[in-house]
């Protein structure tokens, strides 16, 4: 432990994972003196990274680069960002109105064809290609999939036609389908939940682990 | 009371509306139905009066409604003079008797009545009144035979004969020709005595006859300076020849007549065969034409029917009286003549009275064309050929005696004596011999108009020609023939001629008593009443019927101009058009069926309950047990410690099977050209960074084993301090084993923040040198330059894409946003534990070709590396708390199971104690 640089970060790594562990007698001022130097730290880092490597690398390197194309495109994004700045008075917040669509519409326009090319497509065309494999198992898998999606769609099915309108109730058929898929559902937020504690236990490990590591080296 | 349904709308409309309440439609046809026409040659044929009603308008007849009650009480004597007709040919089949107990259909019977209910008459009318004989005449009846008789034949009839004289002045010329049987004394007298009363023109019209009372045979020669100036000619001359023809009916002799030399050979013929005496007429006979002449020959015949001429012709037009002579009814027989004809042969018959009238009626129809006939009179020389056989006709006189005919004149002269047979035509033989006289011959429509005294000496009407009444005397001549000089004096004046002939007729007719002597009998009917359309006929005695109604009825309206002018209430009061009635009167209350009121009251309580202030309900507190939270987090950190602590191997690490995502994760980074271009995405939190690095970190040195070449970009700003983190790391373990740091620039290469989202790595998926300066060098270095990233141009230049995230939207979108720039190139994941369930799809749909999740795939992938970390260092820890973690979900369970059991025991004690 000659480093006093590694110690220094050792001992606040100690203090922060005890502040934040302090939380299992409730909430406490050393609990929020943890979190609030953590979203400190990781807001200015995330102000100096974007100063840095997007205003700084992106746009003024740019403009005081000798290429045209650079300077016309940062000159833009810089004259739209600047725009921006429209939305700080309701007065001229018309005025931003423009830049703030062409956000949205180009995000928009992205996930929608990312979505349509990257998802829908490809996990239809997987889920029926599953019922094309000569494997048993994978045609009981894709049954099992079909199943599980048609009876998950189903009990986020609320609308309500024929005699069962009055009464507010699904028939015994839609009951059944949806009965299903509510254990499919289950069964994925009990995957997910599983998931989330395994996370977060291996963060707990890894912090337990580094206090251990501490004390070992500095003991050792 | 039954409504009227109305044809177009269907709706009700109260009864004796004519005009539909709703629609404007017209509930009845108030037009009148025309007869058929009656074209030359026809023969009349006998209709009742009732038949007639459909050609009255709906106003009129809804009058005739009205009466009916007192049209019963007086039409009951006019009734059988509506029914006298002029004897129909053989072949016209008898009409219906009437019934005598329905309501009169005679659209005349309430004429009389009419009549007599006036309170007031002029002073003009009431002289014509006492001229009269008896005071008054019953008019109705001419009526009931015009309206039979078309006009058609009259136009016919004047085509036909030679002179083509207009109508209304040829009675003169039918005086001049006519008979001298007339009786005008009585008119006479009665019309001095009144002349006092009555106005100029009144008096002019009575003075006349003094005037003419002189011989028969004298030429009248006040009549000239009368009439002849307003008169055409032909009239005047006609007039003038009137006096001669009482000569020639009082002395009906041959020596009056125009002998044979001074006929025309067919005149003479014509009056051999006829066996009639009138003779006085040769005078004017010698002006006839030949076939004129056949004709009066033919009507010398004893007439069928009974002399109908009354003094009411003789009101009408001054020259009425020489039409009047009634012929007397032991000289009818069946001699074949048709009804009208013996009518007016009968007419002549019977009225006995000396001719003096015809000078006056001569005398207001003196025209240059009568003087013409008169000339003819007086020298029988030169009296024309037909005209010679008229005078032979004691008839004509019948005929003549209508002003509106004015073709009545050349048909009725009888048949000179002296006329030779050589010139006759033969037709007029035919018809001199008896033949039947056709229609256009007839001269009695005329006459017929002024016959109305004929109703109550006829019982028993009948179509049929000969009846007793026919034989009963006729009466005299009556002192209406006075009139005749009154009328004289009256077409002297301005006035129109059909007017001169028309008002003194109606009036008279009217105030003549149905009974009186003086009336002319029944005759009337054989005096077709042709010289009107038969829809005039219908419509002119109603003038007498409104005029009887017209006190009860507010809203009468006279005409002022055109043809029915003069006439009440012809046209509708209802002076409103269709289009500017009232309009409907449409409902402003609203029309609101069950079903809406039931939404409508919904939509009220919705809004009712929006309006009402919702309580607000404080969320129940959450009761934390903080013994059972410490106790969990002692026995998971317990569970932690203790195998940290103490170094314990309890667990084993996981299988490697290479055909997992692990194991085919391994495969690919193994398949991967040493020292190849490697893009690395670190875009995770750090709170996962204890998760995600011992993930990470086996693979991150699996690729510096493979002395790959490193781009390292971060879509979240906090992903360039993880990825630094791991070179740092990284650098780290590679002091420690004494092995060469891995160089920034010439290993590895930090893009550092890719902004924009999913945009952002669109972009940068199809042109990676968007991100060119690392910032960790100098300002504005260019990265692409540099050794880890010679000869990447693009996405696809790189051997695989390995993504490091704790997120699986940011995982989706890389997968997303990437695939197809790829280009076939191998994406790998390493994800979080909590990703892993979302991510996996990918997996096995072979978008991604190997994936890394958590701590457990951290382990095994440093198992496949053979080159055990921190990951399985940790591995026995996780191992122990997961077991921890395990029974403290199972302890959970059971925990809740049974206190759920005691609360309910509770409970059902509770509900046992209670009980």
């Amino acid at each position: 432990m000659g480093d006093p640089v590694v110690l220094i970060t050792g001992v606040l790594s100690l203090l922060f994972t005890i502040l934040v562990l302090s939380y299992v007698v409730g909430d406490n001022p050393a609990f929020r003196l943890a979190i609030y130097a953590f979203i400190g730290v990781a807001a200015g880092y995330v102000t100096a990274i974007v100063l840095l490597q997007v205003i700084a690398n992106q746009m003024i390197f740019s403009l005081l680069s000798g290429d045209l194309f650079k300077q016309l495109v940062a000159g833009s994004a810089l004259l739209l960002g600047l725009i921006l700045f429209a939305k700080v008075s309701p007065r001229t917040e018309w005025f931003a109105r423009p830049v703030v669509a062409f956000l949205v519409g180009t995000g928009a326009a992205a996930a929608v064809a990312g979505a349509m090319l990257g998802t829908i497509y490809p996990q239809t065309m997987a889920s029926i290609d599953i019922f094309g494999q000569d494997d048993p198992l994978k045609k009981l898998e894709g049954a099992v999939v079909l199943a599980g999606t048609v009876a998950t769609l189903a009990y986020f099915q609320f609308t309500l036609v024929g005699k069962t309108t009055p009464t507010g109730n699904r028939g015994w058929v839609m009951r059944i389908v949806a009965f299903v898929g509510q254990v499919f559902i289950a069964i994925t937020l009990g995957a997910l939940f599983a998931g989330a504690f395994s996370a977060a236990l291996t963060a707990l490990i890894d912090r337990v682990e580094s206090i251990v590591l501490f004390f070992d080296q500095f003991l050792h | 009371m039954a409504d009227i349904l109305c044809p177009v709308c269907g709706k009700a409309n109260p009864e004796g509306s004519e005009i539909c309440q709703y629609c404007g439609a017209l509930l009845k046809n108030r037009g009148t139905e025309p007869l058929a026409p009656i074209h030359p040659g026809e023969m009349p044929t006998p209709k009742k009066t009732s038949e007639l009603e459909r050609t009255l308008p709906g106003w009129l007849r809804n009058i005739r409604k009205g009466d009916n009650s007192q049209a019963q009480t007086t039409a009951s004597p006019e009734q059988p003079a509506q029914n006298e007709q002029p004897a129909p040919p053989p072949a016209a089949p008898p009409p219906p008797p009437p019934k005598k107990d329905e309501p009169p259909v005679d659209l005349l019977a309430g004429l009389s009545q009419s009549d007599e209910e006036e309170e007031e008459v002029p002073d003009w009318l009431a002289s014509l009144k006492t001229n009269l004989p008896g005071g008054s005449v019953p008019a109705p009846e001419p009526a009931a035979t015009e309206a039979e008789q078309p006009a058609d034949w009259l136009a016919a009839l004047q085509g036909d004969s030679p002179s083509q004289q207009p109508a209304p002045d040829l009675p003169a010329a039918d005086s001049g020709v006519g008979s001298g049987s007339f009786s005008f004394n009585q008119a006479e007298e009665s019309s001095q005595q009144a002349s006092d009363d009555t106005p100029d023109w009144m008096a002019a019209l009575n003075n006349p006859p003094a005037q003419n009372t002189p011989a028969p045979v004298q030429p009248a020669p006040t009549e000239p300076a009368s009439g002849g100036t307003d008169l055409p000619d032909w009239l005047g001359s006609l007039g003038n020849e009137a006096p001669q023809q009482p000569a020639a009916g009082a002395a009906p002799t041959a020596d009056d007549l125009p002998s044979d030399g001074d006929l025309s050979g067919w005149f003479s013929g014509l009056d051999n065969a006829g066996s009639a005496p009138a003779a006085a007429p040769a005078g004017p006979a010698g002006d006839l034409p030949d076939w004129m002449a056949g004709l009066g020959e033919a009507q010398a015949a004893p007439p069928q029917m009974p002399v109908e001429n009354t003094p009411a012709e003789s009101t009408q037009t001054p020259s009425a009286p020489a039409m009047s002579e009634p012929a007397s009814p032991a000289e009818a027989s069946d001699d074949g003549l048709p009804d009208w004809l013996a009518a007016a042969v009968a007419d002549k018959t019977s009225d006995e009275a000396p001719p003096v009238e015809p000078a006056a009626s001569a005398k207001a129809f003196s025209t240059g064309a009568l003087e013409e006939v008169n000339l003819g009179a007086n020298d029988a020389a030169q009296v024309p050929d037909w005209m010679a056989g008229l005078g032979g006709s004691t008839v004509p006189e019948t005929t003549t005696a209508q002003p509106e005919q004015p073709v009545a004149p050349p048909i009725e002269p009888a048949p000179a004596p002296g006329v030779s047979g050589a010139d006759n035509l033969d037709w007029l033989s035919e018809l001199a011999a008896g033949t039947p006289a056709p229609s256009q011959n007839e001269p009695a429509p005329a006459a017929m108009e002024s016959a109305p005294p004929a109703a109550p000496q006829q019982p028993a009407p009948s179509f049929e020609a000969p009846t007793p009444q026919a034989e009963t005397p006729p009466p005299a001549a009556t002192p209406a023939f006075e009139n005749n000089q009154n009328l004289d004096s009256i077409l002297s004046m301005d006035m129109p001629d059909w007017l001169a002939g028309f008002t003194p007729t109606e009036t008279d007719a009217a105030k003549t008593p149905a009974g009186q002597p003086g009336a002319a009998p029944a005759a009337d009917a054989d005096l077709s009443p042709a010289s009107l359309p038969s829809w005039v006929q219908a419509m002119r005695p109603m003038e007498a019927v409104i005029s009887g109604a017209e006190g009860g009825e507010e809203d009468q309206n006279v005409e002022k101009e055109g043809p029915l002018a003069g006439l009440r209430s012809v046209l509708p009061a209802h002076t409103e058009a269709p289009g500017s009635r009232k309009p409907k009167a449409y409902s402003i209350k609203l029309q609101v069926d069950a079903t809406q009121q039931a939404q409508a009251a919904l939509l009220e309580n919705l809004i009712a309950s929006e309006a009402e202030s919702q309580p607000i309900v404080t969320p129940k507190r959450v009761v934390t047990i903080r013994p059972l939270r410490w106790i969990i987090a002692a026995v998971l950190l317990l569970a932690v410690l203790i195998p940290a602590v103490l170094g314990l191997s309890f667990f084993p690490a996981p299988s490697q099977e290479p055909e997992n995502e692990i194991g085919k994760f391994h495969s690919l980074v193994e398949s991967l050209p040493d020292g190849g271009p490697v893009l690395l995405v670190f875009d995770y939190q750090p709170g996962y960074a204890g998760e995600l690095e011992q993930a990470a970190s086996p693979v991150v040195r699996h690729l510096v084993d493979k002395n790959m070449r490193l781009a390292l970009v971060s879509s979240s700003p906090t992903g360039v301090l993880m990825s630094e983190n791991m070179m740092d790391r990284i650098q780290a373990e590679l002091s420690n084993e004494n092995k060469p740091p891995y160089p920034a620039g010439d290993k590895y290469v930090d893009l550092g923040y890719l902004p924009g989202g999913e945009a952002g790595i669109q972009v940068f998926a199809n042109n990676p040198r968007v991100l060119g300066n690392d910032y960790t060098g100098e300002p504005g270095q260019d990265l692409w330059n540099t050794q880890a990233l010679a000869g990447i141009s693009k996405l696809s230049d790189f051997g695989t894409l390995i993504v490091l995230t704790d997120n699986p939207d940011t995982g989706r979108m890389w997968i997303e946003q990437t695939g197809q720039a790829l280009q076939g190139q191998p994406m790998l994941m390493i994800v979080s534990a909590q990703a892993e369930p979302m991510i996996r799809p990918y997996y096995d749909s072979g978008q991604i070709h190997g994936m890394i999740s958590g701590l457990a795939g951290g382990t095994v992938y440093e198992e496949f590396t053979k080159r055990p970390g921190q990951a399985s260092q940790y591995w026995d820890s996780y191992g122990a708390s997961m077991i921890a973690a395990e029974l403290l979900v199972i302890v959970g369970g059971a925990w809740a199971l049974v206190e759920h059991l005691r609360t309910r025991r509770m409970e059902q004690q509770l509900e046992e104690d209670e009980a």
